[in-house]
């Protein structure tokens, strides 16, 4: 029981920190909707240029899509405050504004070098496929990782005050009292491997076309992703440790009907 | 003065009075029947995606955290997933 409060505890440590963490994440949206190209001089023929602006115009929509998606999510995440919600969507919305100029700035141009170079920021600058989505993603798959954390803990120290329960009506609780330390342990880690994703990918920028840099931030938001899944994996396998512990209360609780009974 | 006289004037001194009282709250605020919570406790907070009550470890409120804990790993999948799918961002051909 003194574990699982423990575990509670940090829990709420650890729920206080995601949000400044995620700020970063809000500071790259808005930074990367500054960033120009260098221009080139090319040559395009006239049908080449309509087809250039048709698939910037693709892409664009594309990506205003993804990020009206992602700011919905944003604000079903329940483990940072209402301001930094607040925040992120405004500058989610900074992002779309951005785009809709672009859009119409691609549509408008006339020159074959600034359009192959608008239509090239669109993923260099931006990045929105590349960065900006999986990094608020990972956040909000991490935001719900402390709610589920949360809501074992809690769980948890119910399960342990049945345990205790039936110890004292004369159960044997090894079993169960083993598979209670286990759901602590893994919630623990859970919480930490969370933490760490966010820890790691919040803080990255657009790569504007820099090759390492891009190698670098793909790497990162990998390892990331290793950190969602080993929080899935540490899930999995608490949620086997209460199946276990509810048929091990459900067997200790028929075990002593029928003393009962056959007294 | 008569004595009937006396009788309203007391009667009307003693519901001026009653009225007074009763305007500055002193008699509403602790009814007959109510008891008062003198010890300033708060009561739970209400639970949150469809877990059971803080208090209740009875099997069907732990069937019932066990089942909001499911939904809850569904929606994580589906947010992991969501990663995945915008890892993968290639150049647009010119």
């Amino acid at each position: 029981m003194k574990k699982n409060i423990l575990v509670a505890l940090s829990l709420l440590g650890f729920s206080v920190a995601l949000a400044p963490v995620l700020a970063s994440a809000a500071t790259a949206v808005t930074t990367s909707a500054n960033i120009t190209t260098p221009v080139a001089t090319v040559t395009m023929s006239a049908s080449a240029m309509a087809a250039a602006k048709a698939r910037g115009d693709k892409e664009l929509d594309r990506r205003i899509a993804a990020l009206t998606d992602v700011n919905a999510r944003i604000q079903t995440m329940q483990k940072v405050t209402d301001a930094f919600k607040q925040n992120l969507a405004t500058n989610i919305q900074t992002q779309i504004t951005g785009f809709a100029a672009l859009k119409s700035k691609i549509q408008a141009d006339t020159d074959a070098g600034v359009l192959k170079a608008d239509v090239t920021s669109i993923t260099q600058s931006y990045r929105v496929y590349a960065l900006i989505l999986p990094q608020v993603r990972i956040a909000a798959a991490a935001d719900r990782g402390v709610l589920i954390a949360e809501m074992m803990t809690t769980l948890g120290n119910k399960l342990a005050a049945r345990i205790q329960a039936a110890g004292k009506g004369g159960a044997d609780v090894t079993a169960m009292t083993a598979s209670l330390n286990d759901l602590g342990a893994k919630i623990s880690d859970a919480s930490t491997q969370a933490q760490a994703s966010v820890s790691t990918s919040a803080a990255l920028t657009p790569d504007r076309g820099d090759k390492t840099k891009m190698a670098s931030n793909t790497a990162t938001l990998a390892k990331a992703r290793a950190n969602l899944a080993a929080v899935e994996k540490d899930f999995l396998a608490a949620r086997k440790d209460i199946d276990s512990i509810m048929k091990g209360l459900k067997a200790a609780a028929s075990a002593t009907t029928n003393t009962t009974v056959s007294h | 003065m008569s004595k009937v006289f006396k009788w309203v004037i007391a009667v009307v001194v003693i519901v001026v009075l009653g009225l007074l009282v009763w305007r500055s709250g002193w008699l509403t605020s602790v009814k007959p029947g109510m008891q008062t919570n003198t010890q300033g406790t708060k009561a739970p907070a209400a639970p949150k995606n469809g877990m059971s009550a803080s208090n209740d470890a009875s099997d069907a409120a732990l069937v019932q955290d066990s089942a909001a804990i499911d939904s809850q790993m569904q929606g994580y999948s589906t947010d992991s997933a969501a990663v995945d799918s915008g890892l993968g961002d290639k150049s647009i051909g010119q």
